[in-house]
């Protein structure tokens, strides 16, 4: 017994509300409705709802509605049972959240009360399984809201006298099979729901009919003055129950005895079997029905079902209400005067999850919305191989890494699409340059389209690229002009030059990873100078005609990381590596204004970029995984294959840098120290530019031997001269004029 | 090889443990009809969920409205709403394999969709043990061939291996086959089917 059964001192019978379950499905299909068919249009629509009187234990009585509710004939498969329902889908928040809850309940309320007025409900009783949808579709979002209602009239009262009685303490053994055999045999859902039981008076199992509910005038269903309610024999009334409660039915019963106590009344003041049926599979895979509840019901009076006069009106809430939104006010004013309906309280809106009366919300983007359908895919994908190949791979942080691509063009490209590939999300591009008409065909980003009306600025069209491959990218373009050493700033242009370098600052400051891809070598500097004041990790990749370069500079250490041993001439560790400059005996000074035309115009072989984009980005994704990341050491035994052990990274080597020569199809990779000389991350520099800062830039940027000055590179390169120096350029935008 | 299933058996099969799952009252149901070489059968398993809580969103609490006097009702009990777990099983035909595959979706009571994750770790325990070794190449999320939405799915690349060992002992290999992988996922047919078939 509940415990408000016990305070209040009375047996009232109390029902067991439906639970709306909505599926998923049901809203795919609203969606698919709703832009191809309704539309703006709100008007209602008849659906079907189905529920089960086979509820283990554990469950709740659950309405469910799915995409077969927009079918136009219910196909419930047994044990299931049809239930009437209206969608009511409304256009926007703000008429789902106005409309009159109230006047709505009543309104339907209405029509439930017309079929049992009319009789129609003892011929059709799935009538009196009946409900109505409130929904509003966020399609933007793929946000769902729905607030169900069961309408119920708030009468007839029934007391109680009996508790209620499981079936097997009445039925026998084979009873409880036999019932639900017959049970299920009924092929019509409608009638399986509210029905009539005869059981035999032999006592004999094979005894027990299910008659349908429109006989209930011919056969005797009041229970004899003086017989006991466990006298199994006799006509009980049947209802399909979804309440797997051990004390209380479930909503279904209550429109029955409503349509009892209004249709039948002679049966009023007589005591009535009621056989709440419900059915169990038992481990041997047959139907039982020895859950099932039986009650004995006394309908009340019809004068005291029904409730006084003063609250068949409005209350203030409702007309309150109503005021905001008359169009919701149905044509109850005119159908009150004769109607007894009118005069029943309704009820049946279902509470929320928090026991209050409000609607339910389901999110659906994860299932519906195409970008998170292809964000999940992609990481799925690389889920299968960590899940497959290698468990240890860490791609929440490949995925988090925010990646700087200084150059957009043929290693830009390649590079940008590499990372989409790993399930990288940031992306920033930066360039200078528009899509040239012969960019599109080496530059996988850019098509012909880009290349029209003088080109769209490369690191925009990139960047779109990139959003209209995957669009779950965050990627950005910047246009910029990198300042480059010994090209002398004049006066018109000293506040670009100013706000450019702010702008380069402040992007490699925010990102992970600075790829350098550009086409001159100048133009590596400044970004170099930077990311190495800045510890950041710097990829680099530079191409000559038939070779490339690949390489990640060495990073800083703040405090003496001397800890890590450099491993005597097998490896040099990450804080001692290189960068691009440090190979140099010679400042990167003007070598546009130096070099011959033929010089200037580096001209690759097309497919050069592809492969030196694609190994600057896995060279990151390797050392990314390595513990030390960028202060894992390198190895300078091109034979050394035994790093990639328990403390390397799961996907490797992390060489310092890989080169390769397409003439031969070979590649080699090397480890070289830093210099202390270097132009670019000596701490000299550092020291200049991170106490002088924009000052000292500009003094490389206008005077060509400055950095060899400070550097002591000058004194350097008397000594020697003629020095092997590797240019490699990206540039393929090749100007023959 | 062996244990491929051609279409037109697949298709006698399915409409064998249709007319049994009718005559049990077990759920199967038939999807797609309209496109005939594209049909699938399809059965809903509700299961109460002890796991997955789900808050109301701020959004829905401020959506509440003060009903309660006016839906006052001294009729209903109002029991802790139990929260549910919807399964759905597909029993599919694969063209590429020609054998039966089986896709599947779990939800919870707010729509949400138990993740792979969620799924291995409701991978029956008594099968954990034996496909943890490839567990990923058996148990992949797909997009439904029909329904273009992602589903779980039990990769058919090793059916028609299992399917061969069936071959000639079994007179619906589909059921054969789905009594063995469907308790993998917590799908099980009543004994009957097995008695049933060897009957006809
Ligand atoms: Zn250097």
């Amino acid at each position: 017994m509940s415990a408000m059964l016990q305070t209040e001192g009375s047996n009232i019978l109390q029902y067991s509300p439906f639970n709306s379950s909505v599926d998923p499905s049901f809203w795919h299909q609203l969606s698919h409705v709703k832009l191809d068919i309704d539309r703006l249009e709100e008007s209602a629509r008849p659906i079907w709802g189905y529920y089960s009187n086979a509820v283990p234990p554990g469950l709740t009585s659950n309405l469910h509605v799915d995409c077969s509710a927009y079918n136009e004939e219910c196909e419930v498969q047994k044990p299931l049972l049809g239930a009437y329902g209206i969608l009511l889908n409304k256009n926007t928040l703000e008429t789902f959240k106005n409309c009159n809850k109230i006047a709505l309940l009543e309104e339907h309320g209405q029509e439930l009360w017309h079929s049992i007025t009319s009789g129609e409900a003892l011929n059709n009783p799935a009538l009196l399984s009946r409900f109505f949808l409130l929904t509003y579709a966020d399609l933007k979002k793929y946000h769902f809201y729905y607030w169900s209602a069961f309408p119920a009239p708030s009468f007839p009262i029934i007391t109680l006298k009996k508790q209620p009685l499981r079936l097997v303490d009445t039925f026998s053994e084979k009873q409880v099979t036999e019932l639900a055999r017959v049970y299920l045999a009924v092929d019509d859902w409608r009638q399986r729901g509210y029905f009539l039981v005869k059981v035999g008076s032999d006592g004999d199992s094979s005894s027990i009919n299910i008659v349908p509910l429109c006989d209930i005038k011919k056969v005797p269903v009041a229970i004899p003055d003086g017989e006991d309610i466990k006298k199994t024999e006799g006509v009980y009334v049947g209802v399909a129950d979804p309440c797997p409660l051990p004390d209380h039915p479930g909503w279904p019963l209550r429109n029955l005895l409503a349509l009892l106590s209004y249709c039948c009344s002679e049966l009023v003041g007589l005591r009535l079997r009621v056989l709440c049926l419900r059915l169990r599979l038992l481990p041997c895979s047959t139907w039982s029905t020895k859950d099932s509840l039986v009650l004995e019901v006394t309908l009340p009076p019809i004068s005291t079902t029904e409730p006084s006069s003063p609250e068949t009106t409005f209350s203030p809430h409702s007309e309150s209400e109503a005021l905001n939104s008359p169009t919701e006010m149905p044509s109850l004013v005119n159908n009150t005067s004769h109607s007894p309906g009118s005069k029943v309280r309704w009820v049946g809106w279902e509470r929320n999850e928090r026991g209050k009366f409000g609607p339910r919300v389901m999110n659906l983007s994860s299932s519906m919305d195409p970008v998170r359908l292809a964000e999940t895919s992609v990481d799925l994908n690389l889920k299968l191989m960590k899940w497959r190949l290698m468990p240890e791979l860490d791609l929440d942080l490949i995925k988090n890494t925010r990646c700087l691509l200084l150059g957009s063009g043929t290693l830009g490209c390649s590079v940008a699409r590499t990372l989409l590939g790993w399930g990288v999300r940031y992306i920033t591009l930066v360039d200078n340059g528009c899509v040239s008409y012969s960019n599109p065909v080496r530059q996988s980003l850019f098509t012909y389209k880009d290349s029209l009306n003088s080109g769209r600025p490369k690191s925009e069209a990139a960047a779109d690229a990139l959003k209209a491959i995957f669009p779950g990218v965050e990627s950005c373009g910047v246009q910029l002009n990198i300042p480059m050493p010994g090209h002398p700033i004049g006066p018109s242009l000293l506040a670009d030059t100013r706000t450019n370098t702010q702008v380069l600052e402040e992007l490699i400051g925010s990102h992970d990873v600075v790829f350098l891809l550009m086409d001159s070598r100048e133009s590596r500097w400044l970004p170099t100078l930077i990311a190495a004041s800045k510890r950041k990790l710097v990829m680099n990749a530079a191409l000559g005609f038939d070779t490339y370069l690949v390489m990640r500079h060495g990073v800083k250490s703040d405090d003496a990381v001397n800890s890590i041993p450099d491993c005597s001439g097998k490896s040099i560790p990450g804080h001692k590596l290189g960068c691009y400059f440090c190979n140099d005996v010679t400042a990167p000074g003007n070598s546009q204004r130096d070099r011959t035309l033929d010089q200037q115009c580096t001209v690759t072989r097309p497919g050069i970029s592809a492969v030196a984009g694609a190994l600057a980005v896995e060279l990151m994704v390797s050392l990314l995984q390595h513990p030390l990341r960028g202060y894992a050491p390198a190895s300078c035994v091109e034979e050394c294959h035994s790093e990639g052990g328990e403390e390397g990274s799961p996907l490797g080597l992390v060489p310092h840098s890989v080169r390769g020569f397409l003439a031969k199809f070979q590649q080699v990779s090397l480890a070289s120290h830093v210099f202390s000389q270097c132009i670019a991350c000596s701490d000299k520099v550092l020291y200049e530019y991170e106490t002088r800062g924009f000052d000292f830039l500009l003094q490389a940027f206008n005077t060509p031997d400055y950095l060899e000055d400070i550097t002591g590179l000058t004194q350097l390169h008397k000594e020697m001269e003629d020095a092997q120096i590797w240019e490699l350029s990206d540039s393929e935008s090749c100007d023959l004029e | 090889m062996a244990g491929c299933v051609p279409w037109e058996e697949f298709n006698r099969c399915i409409t064998q443990l249709l007319t049994i799952s009718d005559r049990l009252s077990d759920g199967w149901t038939l999807h797609n009809k309209d496109a005939p070489k594209e049909t699938y059968l399809v059965k809903k398993v509700i299961i109460p969920d002890t796991e997955n809580k789900s808050d109301l969103s701020p959004f829905a609490v401020s959506l509440e409205e003060p009903l309660d006097d006016v839906l006052e009702d001294a009729n209903v009990i109002r029991e802790a709403g139990g929260r549910i777990l919807t399964w759905e099983y597909h029993v599919l035909y694969s063209r590429s394999y020609l054998v039966p595959v089986l896709y599947f979706n779990a939800w919870t009571h707010d729509g949400r969709l138990l993740s792979l994750e969620d799924m291995w770790c409701r991978v029956h325990a008594n099968f954990q043990d034996s496909l943890q070794e490839n567990r990923w190449s058996v148990l992949t999320q797909q997009e439904h061939p029909v329904l273009r939405r992602p589903f779980y799915q039990l990769h058919p690349c090793h059916t028609a291996q299992l399917l061969g060992c069936f071959r000639g002992k079994s007179p619906n290999i589909v059921i054969t086959w789905l009594s063995t992988v469907g308790p993998v996922v917590g799908l099980t047919l009543p004994p009957q089917y097995a008695e049933i078939t060897s009957v006809e």
